[in-house]
């Protein structure tokens, strides 16, 4: 609802300071709603996915100002719908990409550019999984890892996003594949229930037998049908306004990368001395042992440093 | 914990990161807190057992090292009422409305008074976009962008946490206008490319009138528009972005971009209709256009030109790969990603909101790098902004040590 800009801050930076680098403008073929990104390492690049545009766009890591991406992955190919969240592995020269509408994890080659058809593609009624909103990667131990905001109920049809949206669905979790898993299969595990405390997760990250996530549990159903045509069934006005109340039962949680069920999290950052509202987006420093957290409703950015997390 | 991050961090956080995380805790001691707190307990009584969660786990209620946030308001989009004297500009960082006199100034260095600041869980207002005042009914109104998916409408003298009037809308609400002549209000929804219209003050899930939407539009991802109810047509800027598939997951091809452009439209149109006119291509100078007001009087367009930094006027009649004819922009100007414009014809002002702290009010024909005339501030001027819109997600550069955070 701003200027969909990308911002590079200092690690150490804090309070009311602006960005030390800002890629922006049409020529970044950036959208609103860059609802995941992340830094590959081994390419020195930055990816966004655009919902707007179903694209996934690639800059050159320290990219500044007005600048072209580097690749743009976008078209009939490539399946994409509603990307959100990435991850990039490595080790085996892959991306990884959630997508929140089509309920698909789509996996490309890390230096796929244009139209390209995913090289496998996890997705369908086994899975289980609805509105996938991150990603991640584990190629230590050769696992995929998405969470979700929802995940279908046995027997629920193969409805996606669309129209069916909240119905015949349970609450989210964290679902963990064999990396090299394809089409509609069961996860290998899969944590949620009321003991783990997630009714929708958002993104994800993983160090070695560490999963770490965030966990938003107040509800939200979006009035209209995803098309835009007319509210849905039931409707009688607004949602809840959820990013000005926020949820005290909000949370980042940490799990153990062998868990499987209904498992509390071992490890959280809850509670009002954490300033956080509506955690949503997670990055970790395993190096300095810190969880970098965003948080649209304080609109910023959240570090702890929690060594005993990793 | 704090002590641990004095180490670690090579620095103490400073007082500003302490005021801003009392501030965040008397926010969530208050009505917001409050209202968070019953959902919670619900979700507690109905299956899950939060005690539990987390009651064993290692971690718990820690302070963080830092956080990154301005405590300001961020101005966003301008409506007005020249007949009443009113400025109302939406503000997604506080998640609030500023309403300010429209002959209010700040040529000091303090901010400017505002009359009323609107904010709070009664008043369903979060990421705000577009704002639109309707004299006849002494409303002004705000479209909630994102999982907001509102209209919140409020009676001019409103302020505080004020019960809204409220409307459902698709999710992605961008811009909106009013038509007297019609009694319609009218959005853009950037998410499925449409300009939707209702009853002016509709409420609840009143359905719409009619949408102008579809491939022979030619719109992508449309943002601010205007209502000109003298010549009966309709405008939208568009930043370009298009997916049919992230509305249909039937549909199997794809996204695409598309040049930024202005699409005009006969108000009364209905369905996938073309547009009467399109201003689109290089000699327009359109970087992520995202505000735009039309002067009737003097047959122009004003178009806050986001990422170029700038405001272009077009001919109201313009169409093609027209050049504005007139361009405000440069350090005198102070026109930095400006988020819309309005015309105070009364005064023979433009008015211009940056992203951020400031709001000049330029004279209508300004060209150049002009200086403004005045200023309408919510912050100390020189106040610098974190300049997050929606910050949903984020990365870490191990390689530069730095965080990666999209708008």
């Amino acid at each position: 609802m701003t200027d969909p800009r990308v911002g590079s801050f200092a690690r150490l930076a804090a309070g009311n300071v602006e960005p030390i680098r800002s890629i922006y403008g049409t020529i970044t073929k950036l959208t609103r709603v860059a609802h995941g990104v992340t830094y590959d390492p081994g390419r020195d690049e930055i990816l966004g996915s655009e919902p707007l545009a179903s694209s996934i766009v690639a800059f050159k890591g320290g990219s500044n100002g007005q600048v072209a991406p580097v690749r743009v992955i976008q078209g009939p190919k490539t399946q994409l719908h509603q990307p959100w969240g990435l991850a990039v592995d490595d080790l085996h020269h892959e991306l990884v990409v959630g997508d929140y509408a089509s309920s698909n994890i789509l996996v490309y080659p890390w230096d796929a550019n244009g139209d390209v058809a995913p090289i496998r593609i996890i997705g369908g009624l086994k899975t289980r999984m609805r509105g996938i909103s991150g990603v991640a990667v584990d190629p230590e131990h050769n696992l995929i890892i998405a969470v979700t905001s929802q995940s279908r109920s046995p027997g629920a049809e193969a409805g996606v996003y669309g129209a069916t949206f909240h119905t015949n669905v349970e609450p989210g979790g964290i679902f963990i594949f064999d990396r090299l898993a394809n089409g509609d299969v069961a996860p290998k595990a899969f944590i949620g229930g009321p003991d783990t405390g997630i009714l929708g997760a958002k993104q994800v990250q993983v160090w070695h037998d560490r999963i770490f996530t965030t966990v938003s549990n107040t509800p939200y159903t979006p009035p209209y049908d995803l098309a835009g045509y007319a509210p849905r069934k039931g409707c009688t006005g607004p949602p809840v306004p959820i990013l000005t109340v926020g949820n005290p039962n909000d949370f980042v949680g940490v799990w153990k990368i062998t868990d499987d069920g209904d498992v509390p999290p071992e490890f959280v950052i809850h509670g009002p001395n954490t300033g956080m509202a509506s955690p949503t987006g997670i990055a970790i420093d395993p190096q300095d042992g810190e969880i970098f957290i965003t948080d649209g409703s304080v609109g910023g950015t959240f570090s702890f440093l929690v060594p005993q997390a990793f | 914990m704090v002590e641990k991050c004095r180490q670690r961090t090579k620095g103490r956080p400073g007082k500003g990161i302490l005021a801003l995380g009392v501030a965040l805790l008397i926010g969530l001691g208050t009505s917001q807190g409050r209202l968070g707190t019953a959902i919670a307990n619900a979700q507690s009584k109905a299956h899950f057992n939060f005690a539990k969660v987390f009651g064993s786990a290692g971690g718990g209620n820690l302070a963080p090292c830092r956080v990154i946030s301005d405590p300001y308001p961020e101005f966003n989009t301008i409506g007005m009422d020249t007949k009443n004297g009113l400025v109302v500009i939406s503000d997604t960082n506080m998640k609030s409305l500023l309403v300010y006199h429209i002959n209010e100034a700040s040529n000091s260095s303090g901010a400017t008074r505002a009359i009323a600041q609107i904010k709070g869980p009664a008043t369903y207002l979060s990421y705000a976009t577009g704002v639109a005042l309707d004299p006849a009914r002494r409303m002004m109104c705000v479209t909630e962008n994102d999982v907001g998916d509102d209209v919140a409408c409020f009676p001019y003298g409103a302020n505080g946490d004020y019960k809204a009037s409220v409307l459902a809308v698709p999710h992605g609400s961008y811009g909106l206008a009013f038509s007297q002549r019609l009694h319609q209000m009218a959005l853009s929804i950037e998410h499925n490319e449409q300009i939707i219209f209702y009853r002016t003050g509709a409420t609840g899930a009143e359905l719409p009138l009619r949408s102008i939407r579809g491939p022979h539009t030619q719109m992508a991802d449309p943002h601010g528009i205007y209502w000109d109810d003298v010549n009966h047509e309709i405008g939208a800027v568009n930043h370009g972005n298009w997916s049919q598939a992230y509305w249909d997951v039937d549909y199997n091809g794809g996204g695409h971009y598309q040049p930024p452009s202005i699409t005009i439209f006969a108000d009364n149109a209905k369905g996938d209709v073309p547009p009467l006119r399109v201003i689109q291509g290089r000699h327009t100078q359109l970087n992520w256009p995202s505000g735009i007001a039309v002067d009737p009087v003097h047959n122009e367009i004003a178009v806050a030109n986001t990422a170029g930094h700038s405001v272009l006027i077009f001919s109201r009649t313009a169409s093609g790969d027209v050049k504005p004819l007139r361009v405000i922009r440069g350090p005198h100007s102070k026109i930095v990603t400006p988020m819309s414009v309005a015309f105070d014809l009364a005064h023979n002002t433009l008015w211009v909101t940056n992203f951020g702290h400031s709001a000049m009010v330029f004279d209508r024909t300004a060209e150049g790098d002009a200086t403004p005339l005045r200023f309408i501030r919510n912050a100390p001027a020189g106040t610098r902004t974190a300049g997050f819109g929606n910050p949903y997600t984020i990365a870490y550069d191990s390689k530069r040590d730095e965080l990666i955070v999209p708008n």
